[in-house]
């Protein structure tokens, strides 16, 4: 089934254009990766799903919901979450306040203006909602640390528990594996895939990391100058002329 | 509770009592006319802080006090209501006009929106000054502002022309601020406003309304600031737009960014120490503004995080001398 339909996606940032008219469907449970050389329109893409960015012309469809004006919040509340590509966390509270402060907001309680807890009991909940997304992520250990005395990967991770602490339908997960050693990159892979498989949710992966791309992603999708140049399964794309040119640059003869 | 939490309460509790039986001891007006200042003062610096709190800077408080202050003489003077419906209402003024400034202007955010909030007191001051001259009265403002009325509190008819009633009053104001801020800023509504000055771009992908909140506080903030005016009027029975100068919004800040912004008590404290320091160099006449001035300055190079600030951490370093001491 359809989860996310992009329809003739534009943005244009003055005179120029970062995406020229990108389409392309995300079905539910997949793992679709989104390549590209630098600058070719993958964050901005990102940015315009989960809103971010405004789009110059063009459809959002979210379970068959057009969401093209709809603001941030209520995004996230439909079932978008994302992860940054510069980690960004709250970076004086500790790593547990992080994930129960996601908890917290993530669902609609209402603005409870003046009482300490919507109920203690509510607020309990989301504590070991917290919890236990940090077990999950494999962050327990490092659970009262003040996020922003974490490790590289810790927090990378943390930004995926986050993201998670709105149990969302599909996660926008903006270069999670920057930065990581070839083995953290084998553990996150896993975890991402862990993520799909068990709280069943889509995930949408921009990577530069070609091998762990092409090795975990169901479908892969090549952007360039803002353009699809190609679009299918791993073994299909990589051998795809139009993906080596825009990594390598075209052929030319030279005699 | 815990006992900590116990004997922070009594702490406070004891402060309050000390605070509204002074006037039992102190026979002296002049005294009881500092001490309702600060009352008011701390109104204007405790409904200032949630916007700092929030992580905006905001110059528009001074605005929102005239816009009180005019509404409250106004709806007495010119319509004949009663002064305290005329306080509500100015209140109610207060929320609606920052609810209409706060909805276009908290789109941008920053050195932006500070700019916003001091174009907006321009605004309001200079038509104070030159607009609906029958209604503002001008350059003069409106003369002769009525007290509170009498109010029949335990079978006793109870004037509010003199200074000691109005202490009461100002103090009863200050109690209902710092209640309505504490309560806001410790519940979900004010773990928003963190999140929202820790980093509004992740706060709104957590699902924080970012735009609704921000504006409702500054809505809030200001309603209360515009309350605290009304008091000015019917205390001092004289409004003009010299009383609102756009330095006043400066000062609320000065208060709260001296204090300490991270605390509600900060703010209290900032208001303290700058009063009593602008009522001890008074004799110097024109020089009071710059001696304060190069205090503020002293503070903010020294303590960037306030009196307050200041405070705790000389306690802790005071602990480590002891501890080594005990230690040694």
């Amino acid at each position: 089934m359809m989860l996310l339909k992009i329809d003739k996606i534009t943005k244009h940032f003055g005179g120029l254009a970062a995406l020229k008219g990108v389409r392309f469907d995300i079905g539910e449970g997949e793992i679709l990766g989104l390549i590209g050389p630098n600058g070719s329109g993958k964050t901005t893409l990102i940015n315009i799903i989960s809103n971010a960015l405004r789009p110059t012309a063009g459809k959002i469809l979210f379970e068959e919901r057009d969401i093209t004006k709809l603001p941030a919040h209520i995004r996230l509340r439909m079932g978008i979450s994302r992860t940054f590509q510069h980690t960004l966390f709250f970076g004086s509270l500790s790593a547990f306040e992080n994930v129960a402060f996601g908890c917290e907001f993530s669902l609609e309680q209402g603005w409870n203006l003046f009482r300490r807890f919507s109920t203690r009991k509510g607020m309990q909940n989301n504590w070991s909602k917290a919890v236990e997304l940090l077990r999950f992520t494999g962050l327990l250990e490092a659970k009262d640390k003040l996020a922003a005395s974490l490790s590289h990967k810790e927090q990378k991770l943390l930004n995926i528990a986050i993201a998670m602490s709105s149990r969302p339908k599909l996660m926008l997960l903006d270069e999670p594996l920057s930065g990581m050693s070839p083995a953290e990159v084998q553990s996150t892979m896993e975890l991402i895939k862990k993520i799909r498989d068990d709280k069943e949710v889509t995930i949408l992966l921009v990577e530069h990391n070609m091998k762990a791309v092409v090795s975990n992603c169901d479908k892969l999708i090549v952007l360039n100058y803002g353009e699809v140049v190609a679009e299918g399964s791993p073994q299909e794309v990589v051998t795809n002329i139009n993906v080596i040119e825009a990594y390598l640059g075209s052929e030319t003869e030279l005699s | 509770m815990t006992k900590r939490k116990l004997t922070t309460f009594f702490f406070i509790l004891g402060l309050i009592a000390l605070v509204a039986l002074l006037p039992l001891f102190v026979k002296d007006v002049y005294y009881i006319h500092i001490l309702t200042n600060l009352c008011l003062h701390s109104v204007f610096a405790v409904s200032l802080w949630p916007i700092l709190a929030m992580g905006e800077l905001a110059i528009s408080h001074g605005a929102f006090i005239a816009i009180g202050a005019y509404a409250s003489s106004v709806m007495v003077m010119r319509l004949g209501m009663s002064s305290w419906l005329a306080s509500l209402m100015s209140a109610v003024a207060g929320f609606l006009i920052a609810l209409i400034i706060g909805y276009p202007s908290l789109r941008v955010k920053g050195a932006y929106f500070f700019l916003l909030t001091f174009a907006f007191t321009m605004t309001v001051v200079l038509s104070f000054s030159y607009l609906f001259k029958p209604i503002f009265g001008g350059a003069e403002g409106i003369a002769n502002v009525p007290p509170f009325s009498s109010l029949v509190i335990a079978g006793r008819s109870v004037e509010f022309s003199g200074k000691i009633e109005n202490f009461y009053v100002a103090l009863l104001l200050m109690l209902f601020t710092v209640g309505i801020v504490y309560s806001l800023y410790h519940s979900r509504f004010g773990r928003a406003l963190a999140a929202i000055r820790m980093s509004d771009l992740l706060a709104e992908h957590i699902g924080v309304d970012v735009r609704n909140y921000k504006v409702f506080n500054f809505a809030i903030c200001s309603a209360l600031a515009a309350t605290a005016g009304s008091f000015f009027a019917h205390y001092h029975g004289h409004v003009s737009p010299t009383a609102f100068p756009p330095t006043l919004g400066i000062k609320i800040l000065f208060y709260v960014i001296v204090g300490g912004g991270s605390y509600i008590s900060g703010a209290i404290l900032g208001v303290v120490v700058l009063d009593i320091l602008e009522e001890t160099f008074r004799e110097f006449g024109q020089y009071e503004v710059l001696a304060s001035s190069l205090f503020v300055l002293i503070i903010m190079l020294f303590m960037p995080h306030g009196l307050l600030g200041g405070l705790r951490m000389l306690k802790s370093q005071i602990f480590k001398l002891l501890r080594v001491k005990v230690a040694g």
